[in-house]
């Protein structure tokens, strides 16, 4: 295990060399030059509030990180693939041998589709609403796909999901996107433990970081004790790095190995190595970014409140609120105004997603929303 | 006890491991040296490191990296598009050439399907393939030249895919434009040929497989950000095909595939034509050094038109160990049922010396 601290400390040194270029370069103004391949940031007027990003961006930690990794880039990422998934095993006090990255986590959802539904290997079911990307996927190979509606307080209805499954897998978002809403930690648990081993209870935590409810709880802890559970997580969301595309899972070793054959090898680029290995060392990101977000959404939701919109209680760095009318046109009225919010989720016509910004942004987004209704 | 193999697809048993390169940390770590005196000849990158103009324009870029990237990668393909003569609509963007690949076998292949290619092509065909469930036919090489005519003798009623990796690595062997002319003149209308074309930009006059496209036929050519461009690890690569094949390719792509660093970087080293020009002119001058030498050293040698060159050695492990010993790692073979071979990837012209030197040692011992 020697070998590894070596291999840390090597790494550590190349963000040394990018801080010391840093110093003796002119830096770079990263808020003023938009990248030319992106027409939809918050920029020249627009502000974007429709994708779930973290406003804030990367850690600063990441940001040096990256600008020392430049030599890096002409290399296959292999080694330093290794060293991100060591980190991320003893953060989640797990082996190496059970955390599979991806390229997002959007490409974990797409290698647990595959392997776990299809036409022999069973259905998907998800909830309705949710994120759908997972169910895409299950389509794409063939599989059966069963939506399961959201109970009256937003939670999944696990009873009802346990009940339609068979084998197959079961995809729990949780916070749950679109509705920034928890199922509740006791339900989860005894569902996981109910839940029949040959079915997968796939637990997406991509906004894990945001909820603070005592009701709501990571289940990487119940990991140990069943071989069906497998939690997905993201770098695109606190740690700001929704445009690098890293993601991970958490299950036992056996279940990630049926996984493994359909991982391309070196899926994650080597920024996105840099960028999360050191995001992780840095603990502000996250508090910071809670603490900003928080205050950003007890804002907007205090003022749609006052404007007579009800929002859903929200655990994440998005809300829903009924906006009391079909949602499609005030989307694009929205848009005339240079604010771009979430899209429709069929199940829910009348409400809108919308993501909590900088504060700036919210007030520009309620100055719209008022001139639009 | 039933163990987990029983339960999962029975192809998988057997699947061959990509084994990549050995990186240099690694090897640094088990010979207790720094890093910096390792030299790396053994995954094919580019010696010179990523285009600067590419370095600049991510170091602008990561300022907006916590938005999602353009998923469909419109400033990029469009570039890329030019660049080859196509429309937009003609290229897909791959997270590496080999999520391309991923994709035509997910699109295309079932349990029980074909694919041909050739004996030694390039691995990652057939550990695809085999993930979805489908069987490969290896057709012999005749002195490592792939033999076009019988991998189409071989096609079965199950055959959907043939890759031609041309040239082909390891061997580094290239199928010339009369062959793939005769080629294309007798594959079946129902079979989709993938020409991976990742080394094209180091070839002096390379064979014409776009014009395949340009007149609809079921053909992909691969390229890639990772070899002339510097860039292997932002991942990026692509397919260029009939408009139809591609719409049938973006359905298996994740909308996000490709990150926005990635297509920014890729972006400004397309038009850096100078770091390519440097990059080709240092691989050729390299690989006509190698060349030499290995005559001299009356070594077996597959005369190469790339960034890499694959030498006879007699024992590959061994050989390669001790090349190791000597802080230059270069490929072993053995994966490929090459053991007595090498592959050695070009580098400057300090790391081809360093490269010879250290093989004279290992083979005078």
């Amino acid at each position: 295990m020697n070998t590894k601290s070596i291999s840390r400390r090597r790494f550590a040194h190349l963000v040394g060399i990018g801080a010391a270029a840093a110093l003796v370069r002119p830096r770079v103004s990263f808020a003023t030059e938009p990248s030319p391949a992106r027409s939809t940031s918050s920029s020249g007027g627009i502000v974007r509030l429709s994708a779930n990003e973290n406003p804030y961006g990367p850690s600063k930690k990441a940001i040096e990180m990256m600008n020392g990794s430049y030599n890096l880039c002409c290399r296959y990422p292999d080694e330093h693939n290794d060293m991100l998934i060591d980190a991320l095993a003893k953060l989640n006090g797990v082996s190496p041998e059970q955390i599979l990255l991806g390229d997002g986590s959007g490409e974990i959802l797409k290698f647990a589709a595959e392997t776990f539904t299809g036409p022999s290997a069973g259905k998907m079911v998800v909830a309705d609403p949710t994120f759908e990307s997972i169910a895409h996927h299950a389509e794409v190979n063939g599989a059966e796909v069963v939506k399961v509606p959201l109970t009256p307080s937003f939670a999944h209805d696990l009873a009802k999901m346990g009940a339609a499954a068979k084998d197959g897998l079961i995809y729990v978002c949780n916070p749950n996107n679109p509705t920034a809403s928890i199922t509740p930690k006791n339900e989860l648990r005894n569902f996981i433990a109910n839940t029949a081993r040959s079915t997968i209870v796939f637990v997406d935590e991509a906004y894990f970081h945001y909820a603070d409810s005592p009701d709501y709880e990571s289940v990487i802890s119940l990991i140990k004790d069943h071989p069906n559970l497998i939690v997905a997580r993201t770098f695109s969301k606190i740690y700001g790095m929704a445009g690098l595309r890293c993601g991970y899972c958490v299950a036992q070793k056996e279940t990630i190995e049926k996984m493994r054959p359909r991982v391309m090898f070196d899926s994650v680029n080597c920024m996105a190595l840099a960028a999360a290995h050191a995001s992780l060392q840095d603990v502000d990101q996250v508090t910071n970014g809670k603490r900003l977000t928080n205050d950003a959404k007890t804002f907007t939701v205090t003022e749609l409140d006052r404007l007579g919109y009800k929002t859903i209680p929200s655990q994440a760095n998005f809300i829903m609120f009924d906006c009391k009318r079909p949602v499609v046109p005030l989307i694009a009225a929205m848009k005339q105004r240079n604010v771009q919010v979430g899209r429709l989720f069929p199940a829910m016509p009348n409400h809108m997603r919308l993501t909590i910004g900088k504060k700036s942004e919210m007030e520009a987004f309620l100055s719209a929303f008022k001139q639009t209704v | 006890m039933t163990s987990i193999w029983d339960l999962a697809n029975a192809q998988l048993r057997d699947l061959a491991v990509y084994e990549p390169g050995k990186p240099i940390e690694e090897t640094a770590r088990e010979l207790d040296v720094d890093p910096a005196q390792i030299i790396k000849l053994a995954s094919n990158e580019n010696p010179l490191g990523p285009s600067p103009k590419a370095v600049e324009a991510m170091r602008a870029a990561l300022g907006t990296a916590q938005l999602y990237p353009d998923g469909g990668a419109f400033y990029l393909r469009n570039a890329i598009a030019e660049r080859v003569g196509f429309a937009r609509e003609n290229i897909i963007l791959g997270n590496g050439s080999n999520e391309v690949i991923e994709f035509l076998c997910h699109v295309f292949l079932r349990a029980g399907d074909d694919i041909v290619t050739s004996q030694y092509a390039f691995i990652a065909y057939k550990i695809i393939a085999t993930v979805f469930g489908a069987r490969t036919i290896e057709i012999a090489t005749r002195e490592f030249e792939q033999d076009l005519d019988a991998m189409l003798a071989a096609i079965t009623p199950k055959t959907r895919l043939i890759f031609i990796a041309n040239p082909n690595n390891p061997t580094g062997v290239i199928s010339d434009q009369r062959k793939i002319d005769m080629y294309m003149s007798r594959v079946p209308e129902n079979i989709v040929t993938v020409f991976d074309e990742a080394y094209f930009e180091f070839i002096d006059r390379p064979p014409d497989t776009l014009r395949y496209v340009r007149e609809g036929r079921n053909v992909v050519v691969l390229r890639t950000f990772s070899k002339i461009h510097g860039l292997a690890g932002l991942r990026v690569g692509y397919g260029i095909a009939p408009n139809e094949l591609i719409k049938v390719l973006q359905k298996a792509r994740e909308p996000f595939n490709v990150n926005s660093i990635a297509q920014t970087g890729a972006l400004a080293a397309l038009a850096d034509v100078e770091h390519q020009r440097l990059t080709k002119r240092v691989v050729d001058e390299g690989r006509a050094y190698l060349e030499r030498e290995f005559t001299a050293m009356k070594l077996r040698f597959v005369p190469a038109v790339a960034n890499f060159i694959m030498i006879h050695v007699g024992d590959g492990a061994r050989v390669f160990k001790e090349m190791l010993a000597r802080k230059v790692i270069v490929r072993p073979l053995k994966g490929y049922g090459l053991a007595e071979w090498l592959r050695i990837s070009v580098g400057t012209m300090e790391q081809n010396k360093k490269c010879i030197a250290a093989l004279k040692e290992v083979l005078s011992k």
